[in-house]
């Protein structure tokens, strides 16, 4: 094929492109463009400021890192209950809240026998199971509340249901533990920094980050190799179909929730682990967050929820570095908010079905 | 068509008129804004609100008790008449003070309101107060743009008895560059008026005195992880830190800095808003070493000491730090405008014109009172600066007693 011939044929992929084009592809085109500029500009400014050097950079990532998978572990929770009831459970933030706070009070009694500064590796599994353990009850008690009497009834009861739930849980907890900061009791060596080619990593950023790994890879081998998982994912698929050959629905919804929620559970730990300090009205925020992550994904999709909470995690720990930084904005961490929710934004405009999930056909939609 | 346009213009019309003030005469006194009567046997009303929810409801509870006790201290009357409280949260933000206010504006009988906590809810809440004919003395705003000399006439009826931020701007700047001797300092805000006005007055001080701000930051108040801004000032090595944001950012910021090798040597000074055992817990070991600027109870009047085992006894706790005897000079500053401002007619009704109420207020002069003597200047300004810098000594939030933990360092 000749130049002449090359340019020829893009020519018509233009015209062509152009001819059946509306003005909402122009328009969504020309918001392509400036995004792109946008973002390009401010990389490059950022990195020519040179205000950060390359530790800064991997630092933020990592941190980034450890943030996304508390984030990926909301996500989750979100994401297998849309699977299975095309519902959001928006009170699944505070089951996170209440897990931290169950996790606290496990905490503290094991720092008065001295536990988790003699032996933070095995004082941390007992408070994660406390943490696990009372989100699962608290979500299952959700899905006994807000979401089994509606089974059957095609309404949007149980999601304003569970917004009210969330108050209760909110102003009870309030009630019951006060509004005032609460700070996890230290983890003795796991409070330090480890040297790592060059780089200061705190530990239990470490910690979070490989926990959660660990607890995402049990919920795969779950959902994937047990006859439960396979249940879930029947349901999921068609609920009707699932219960004719002999799936019981029910009691698979229960424990997508006791799942959801101990997930949640680990989640408000994990992040007690590393930010120390929890409040009774954290769980409103962390939600929001762990719902941008599971949309951002792909709702209804294990991987994409993961995927998501990684990398709303990066874009907020390294976006205002990277690119506000470029624009010379004063105190550019004050939007660091506004990078990930802008990015969810774009994503919903250009990518509506998140990163991995699949067009809904009509029949699920 | 014509009709309802008429219609509505006259509803129009007559609602701008009711805003507007015009001026009434209700038994013997006549006044341009409005008087309020007050049968006899009916107790005079004080609206207050502060802090109730959320962050800072140790403040805003202590402000409003110590009001209850200057209360108390006049017998519970003025004039004859009861006195009674009516507290409303107005959390500490804008909302909260819009809600709060709006709620007391809607009781024609309160006469003067106490509070807020925080400027955010004065911000919001003593424009709505103003236009409904009360005067407000807050006991917890500082922020310098609420009796600056350009405020929007919203806040012509914004009082305080809690000193300006410039005036504790001034003194941190001078006690960082002459005291402790640095010469660079970074700043952090979190966005509230507060916290914004604080910083850029120290700056300015700071710079004037001839040192040099190096790192000028924002977080917002919610945020928990400060490490980016932290690695964002630590590239420019400054002596000190000034941030007077409220508990929970700082227990972050504590926390977090130790994580940032570069600014091992650099100090912290907050502001008064973490003056309360709920920081130790929030920053652990590290809040060991932190400084905050704040008022020094010890240079109140020697009044103090009886005010306190007061309100041990009438609530059954200590106060926290100076912020009840502000509540307590708020509550006094009103009580004696209203002795000065309120008439009686022959059947024992009392009447008080709210103009010269609020003149009342504003002629305050060599008032005794808990924090010192107040004098209100021509914007609203009453207090009696008494500043002090404070140093915690201990991570066991059971220490916390303002003296001991933390220390007074200066002066």
């Amino acid at each position: 094929m000749t130049a002449a011939a090359i340019s020829a044929a893009v020519r018509n992929r233009t015209a062509d492109w152009w001819r059946r084009s509306i003005w909402v592809d122009h328009l969504m085109l020309a918001i392509r463009v400036v995004v792109a500029v946008l973002v390009l500009w401010g990389l490059a400014g950022g990195i020519a400021a040179g205000t950060y050097s390359a530790a800064n950079f991997a630092s933020f990532a990592m941190f980034g890192l450890t943030i996304g998978s508390v984030y990926a572990l909301i996500a989750l929770g979100y994401t297998m209950v849309y699977g299975i009831l095309r519902m959001i459970n928006f009170a699944h933030g505070d089951v996170m809240m209440v897990g931290s706070f169950a996790g606290l009070f496990a905490a503290s009694s094991l720092s008065g026998a001295g536990l988790t500064n003699d032996a933070p590796l095995i004082a941390l599994p007992l408070v994660l199971a406390a943490g696990m353990a009372v989100g699962a009850a608290v979500s299952v008690a959700i899905e006994r509340v807000a979401y089994r009497p509606f089974l059957h009834v095609r309404s949007l009861a149980p999601l304003i249901c569970a917004i009210g739930l969330s108050f209760v849980l909110q102003y009870g907890a309030r009630g019951l533990f006060g509004t005032r900061n609460r700070a996890y009791p230290g983890f003795g060596w796991m409070e330090g920094t480890v040297q790592v080619a060059g780089l200061t990593i705190p530990i239990p950023q470490i910690v979070a980050f490989g926990a959660a790994l660990v607890v995402l890879a049990g919920l795969l081998a779950i959902v994937r190799l047990t006859p439960l998982g396979k249940a879930m994912r029947a349901v999921s698929e068609d609920r009707d179909a699932a219960a004719l050959v002999g799936i019981d629905v029910s009691r698979t919804i229960v424990f997508t929730f006791a799942i959801g929620g101990a997930m949640a559970g680990v989640a408000g730990v994990l992040y007690a682990l590393v930010f120390k300090q929890i409040t009774v009205f954290m769980g409103f925020f962390l939600g929001i967050k762990g719902f941008a992550a599971a949309i951002l994904g792909g709702i209804g999709n294990l991987g994409g929820a993961m995927l998501g909470g990684l990398v709303l995690g990066l874009a907020e720990a390294l976006g205002p570095a990277l690119l506000l930084e470029g624009y010379g904005l004063p105190a550019p961490y004050q939007l660091k908010d506004v990078i990930g929710y802008g990015m969810l934004v774009l994503i919903l405009i250009f990518r509506p079905q998140g990163l991995l999930g699949e067009r809904l056909a009509a029949k699920r939609a | 068509m014509t009709r309802t346009l008429a219609c509505t213009a006259a509803l129009a019309a007559s609602l701008l008129a009711t805003c507007a003030f015009a001026a009434e005469t209700l038994g013997p006194v006549t006044d341009e804004i409005g008087v309020v009567k007050i049968t006899k046997g009916d107790p005079i009303l004080i609206g207050g609100y502060s802090s109730q929810s959320g962050g800072d409801t140790n403040q805003g509870i202590d402000e409003l008790r110590g009001a209850e006790l200057a209360i108390l201290d006049n017998e519970g009357t003025v004039l004859g008449f009861e006195v009674q409280l009516l507290g409303e949260d107005a959390q500490c933000t804008a909302e909260g003070g819009q809600t709060a206010a709006t709620k007391i504006a809607g009781n024609p009988q309160v006469v003067a309101v106490i509070g807020p906590t925080c400027s955010s809810g004065a911000r919001a809440g003593a424009p709505i107060l103003w236009n409904a004919g009360m005067p407000s003395v807050a006991f917890g705003a500082t922020a310098p743009a609420l009796t600056a000399a350009d405020r929007p006439d919203g806040f012509k009826g914004f009082l305080r008895v809690v000193p300006n931020d410039l005036l504790g701007a001034d003194f941190t700047a001078t006690y960082a560059f002459e005291n402790l001797g640095v010469k660079t300092a970074a700043t952090i805000h979190d966005g509230s008026p507060y916290t914004e006005q604080l910083v850029r007055a120290f700056e300015k001080d700071f710079t004037e005195l001839g040192g040099t701000i190096v790192s000028s930051e924002a977080v917002s108040p919610t945020d928990t992880d400060l490490r980016p801004v932290l690695t964002r000032i630590s590239t420019k090595k400054p002596e000190l830190i000034f941030t007077p944001v409220f508990t929970s950012t700082v227990g972050f910021l504590l926390r977090q800095k130790t994580e940032i090798t570069d600014l091992a040597g650099t100090q912290v000074i907050g502001g008064e808003g973490v003056f309360s055992a709920n920081v130790i817990e929030a920053a652990g070991p590290n809040v060991v070493g932190l400084r905050i600027v704040g008022p020094s109870t010890d240079l109140f009047s020697d009044r103090f000491p009886v005010f306190v085992e007061a309100f041990k006894s009438e609530f059954g706790e200590a106060p926290v730090g100076g912020f009840s005897a502000y509540g307590y000079d708020s509550m006094l500053l009103t009580l004696k405008a209203i002795e000065t401002a309120g008439k009686t007619d022959d059947e024992g009704n009392l009447y008080i014109g709210r103009k010269a109420l609020y003149d009342a207020m504003m002629a305050t002069k060599d008032l005794p009172a808990l924090t010192g003597t107040l004098a209100c200047d021509e914007f609203g300004d009453c207090s009696a600066a008494t500043y002090a810098i404070w140093e915690f000594v201990s991570d066991d939030a059971s220490t916390f007693a303002p003296g001991e933990n933390p220390k007074r360092v200066y002066p």
